[in-house]
């Protein structure tokens, strides 16, 4: 048969396509899989048997009993082989039968949004397996989904989820068109695919979350916002993501509101105290010092005494080893983990104080800035605060205490004129949305949460 | 780019003037200045900081035909920036202050470097004082201005902003602490009182306390008395003084609550006894209030504010103290063994 050369043709240097011919009604029955990406098993099994059956049932639909079965054309082919699909050939008719192969891990802990409350699975790279574990919590018809295949070469599954009667149109229909017009080679992780979504900006803060947790997926959806799950990636982007979505996880919603709210005061003092206490270090010690106490200031000085290097170059030098540490920390395997550690202590510690490197004040300025820092396990967060970090203390290094004001007010200013698909970063701050507030920033009681955000969504009412 | 670059140009151009690293910086915690034989004599006591070491200090001496200079004759000999922001005490000799006390004033103002919060001391013999804690190795600035703040020392507090207050306004004549060295210990159980701006005299401990007294200050007010032969101790638990004018008279009010310090010299159950004694005390008392007016009234130095009290009043202004009359309205009271006592129970009550 024609289609079967071309099959052949295109498949030639494809070690791993098995062809196979069946005899089935006296007519031959082609069979074409993926021998890496399918299950021998169920080929076996619902396949070969079925069609090798002596008492088979006059229609091959009828014996083929998997539960994706389509007919195709030979167009498909190619997509439907390298998803795992057997294709087979019978009669002009081209058929594919769904025997993937299990070749993603089972569902785990969340590996980064870890927490003590709240569920323990979190998506994996099975497209699959993330919108079901989505539509265990969400099991309503109004939760849509728009599929895509987005990449060239990698058609990844991306699904688009908003529920219907929620999500504001424009919003999803803005996405839509986005994910419309992406032509690339390949898209496989949701980490390159969220950098077509969002405008060009300069800004270091992120327009969109990842997640890996589904609750905070569906968290996400309730309140009005779109959702983007990828195969082959086990993290999901949502959108739009503002800063205060950044600063509270959704575990706070599991305890006591008065309990809560003391965590997120803890939290918004440990977003600042990461980002200017360097720098404020900088200033006092540089050169306003007159605001420091003057047993304090005799104190620091004595510290101080025989440091070859200035306060400046010896806060640089702490945070470079600090940031190589944590990246080491990430990349080095596991295995290491602890030869690290050690390495860190030594060399942080007692190490450099001894040799007069650095002042012991230094290293509780560090260790007081990257333990604030661990609050916010967000990839992007940490890196648009680690770069704010590095301003904020270039300026104070010249302009003292007044440089450190300045970059307050240009952070808050730079924070205040972007915007997250049309969505202002400072919300619900600025612009002052009381429900969304008591979602993010102060926890009320659950039952006067009965409003959702107007900015996100025209169904305002929760409760009835 | 264009935006980042004239950032980074403009950076060091406005900054970095007076970036100045913790090391060089020479923490000043007293300085001493004296005026002999139109020269200004200074002592700068910096403190040293060695680690693993008690915190200790070194003297620098220097003179000038100004401050300025001999400040600077100083900065020539130490290899730190002076820093007086957190200066602890300024002592000024008798002839700097009568001789130079505008030019002190105006420099330490103008001087941006020159913090607010320090105290003022007078002493006349700089140098033997400087001497005797270097002997012992105490951190002058530091110990003196302990003695002033403590909380049972009935000194005189007087902090730089507010003496500066008190020397600008016509209506008061400031009043400052003044120490010496009396058998190789330092006391500041006196002080000295102007008048126009110049120190006419000094006064001992006693009226010391009579000023801290009628100026409500909260301290540790101890009056002698001798009853029976017994020498009872007047402890002053709460008062409030007021002075007022009225009808042109000055009225001093006093109202006194206190305990003897040992309750077992007087019989106290007695109520006779008792009033006998709060007689003798207000009398006593009361003398010692009349002297101090009678002293300011005699120097002219109103330390009490009684020319600004006599405007409030009257909306004029008098020229001297001579003519005021004045009354004094004491009252004072004894705690007898209180509540506390008896909150211990029975016992206490059949036994007393």
């Amino acid at each position: 048969m024609k289609i079967i050369k071309e099959i052949n043709e295109k498949f030639k240097d494809t070690p791993d396509l098995i062809t196979r011919k069946i005899k089935y009604k006296l007519r031959t029955v082609y069979i074409f899989y993926i021998e890496t990406i399918c299950s021998s098993e169920l080929i076996n099994n619902f396949i070969l048997k079925n069609l090798t059956n002596p008492n088979h049932k006059p229609s091959l639909s009828n014996i083929l009993a998997t539960p994706n079965f389509k007919n195709i054309n030979k167009e498909q082919i190619e997509f439907y082989l390298y998803n795992g699909f057997t294709v087979i050939l019978y009669k002009n008719h081209i058929y594919a039968l769904e025997t993937k192969a299990n070749l993603d891990r089972s569902i785990s802990f969340p590996e980064i949004e870890q927490d003590l409350y709240g569920a323990k699975d979190s998506l994996v790279e099975n497209y699959q397996k993330n919108i079901g574990l989505i539509k265990r919590r969400i099991k309503s018809a109004h939760l849509k989904t728009i599929e895509y295949k987005l990449g060239r070469y990698s058609k990844t599954a991306t699904g688009l989820l908003y529920i219907d009667n929620i999500a504001k149109q424009e919003l999803v229909k803005e996405i839509d068109s986005k994910l419309s017009k992406i032509d690339t080679d390949i898209i496989i992780d949701a980490g390159s695919l969220k950098q077509y979504l969002a405008k060009e900006s300069k800004n270091f803060f992120p327009p969109t979350k990842l997640t890996e947790r589904p609750d905070v997926i569906v968290e996400a959806l309730l309140e009005g916002k779109v959702v983007i799950v990828l195969d082959t990636c086990p993290f999901a982007i949502i959108t739009p993501a503002v800063l205060a979505d950044f600063i509270n996880p959704v575990s706070d919603k599991y305890l006591y509101n008065y309990n809560a709210n003391n965590l997120k005061i803890l939290r918004l003092i440990c977003f600042f105290l990461t980002i200017f206490t360097p720098a404020f270090y900088i200033a006092i010690i540089t050169y306003n010092h007159e605001t420091i106490p003057a047993t304090l200031l005799t104190s620091f000085i004595t510290q101080n005494q025989g440091i070859p290097f200035p306060a400046t170059i010896e806060t640089f030098f702490m945070l470079f080893i600090c940031e190589m540490l944590r990246e080491s920390d990430i990349r080095f395997p596991s295995n290491y983990s602890s030869s690290i550690s050690i390495l860190g202590a030594l060399i942080l510690g007692d190490a450099a104080v001894s040799a007069n490197i650095v002042s012991p004040i230094m290293i509780i300025v560090t260790a007081l800035t990257f333990i604030s820092s661990m609050i916010f396990s967000n990839v992007e967060l940490s890196g648009a605060i680690r770069s704010w970090r590095f301003l904020s203390l270039i300026i104070a290094s010249f302009l003292g205490l007044y440089g450190v004001s300045l970059s307050i007010i240009f952070f808050i200013v730079n924070l205040a004129s972007y915007q997250s698909f049309n969505l202002p970063y400072t919300f619900p701050v600025v612009p002052f949305n009381l429900p969304y507030l008591k979602e993010t920033l102060i926890e009320g009681k659950k039952k006067d949460d009965t409003k959702r955000s107007k900015y996100l969504t025209n169904n305002l009412r929760k409760q009835r | 780019m264009k935006k980042l670059l004239l950032i980074l140009f403009l950076l060091p151009l406005c900054g970095c003037y007076n970036y100045i690293e913790l090391n060089e910086l020479g923490v000043v915690s007293l300085l001493a200045i004296d005026y002999q034989d139109n020269e200004y004599q200074i002592n700068l006591e910096i403190r040293e900081n060695k680690k693993e070491e008690e915190e200790t200090s070194k003297i620098y001496k220097s003179t000038g035909s100004s401050l300025d200079e001999a400040i600077q004759n100083t900065g020539l000999s130490l290899n730190k920036t002076l820093y007086f922001v957190d200066l602890d005490i300024l002592m000024l000799s008798t002839d700097a202050i009568n001789n130079k006390l505008d030019t002190i004033l105006d420099y330490l103002t103008r001087e941006n470097n020159v913090g607010i919060n320090f105290y003022l001391l007078v002493d006349d013999n700089i140098e033997k004082t400087i001497s005797h804690f270097q002997k012992e190795k105490i951190i002058a600035g530091k110990y003196l201005k302990e003695i002033i703040n403590g909380r049972f020392n009935n000194t005189i507090k007087s902090k730089y902003i507010d003496f500066l207050q008190t020397h600008l306004n016509s209506y008061y004549d400031p009043i400052l602490p003044k120490g010496k060295l009396e058998n190789d210990t330092y006391k500041i159980n006196s002080a000295s009182i102007f008048k126009k701006n110049k120190i006419i005299e000094e006064i001992p401990f006693n009226y010391v306390q009579t000023y801290n007294l009628l100026n409500n200050i909260k301290s540790l007010y101890l009056y002698h008395i001798n009853y029976n032969n017994n020498d009872l101790i007047y402890k002053i638990i709460s008062s409030k003084s007021k002075l007022k004018f009225q009808n042109n008279k000055l009225i001093i009010t006093c109202n006194i609550n206190g305990i003897f310090d040992e309750m077992e010299k007087a019989n106290l159950k007695d109520k006779e006894e008792i009033k006998k004694i709060l007689s003798l005390l207000e009398n006593n008392i009361k003398k010692e209030i009349t002297t101090y007016i009678d002293l300011s009234i005699s120097l002219e130095s109103d330390t009490l504010g009684i020319k600004k009290k006599y405007y409030n009043e009257t909306r004029k202004e008098i020229k001297s103290l001579k003519n005021i009359e004045y009354e004094i309205i004491l009252k004072v009271n004894l705690d007898r063994k209180g509540l506390m006592f008896y909150s211990f129970g029975e016992e206490y009550e059949k036994d007393n």
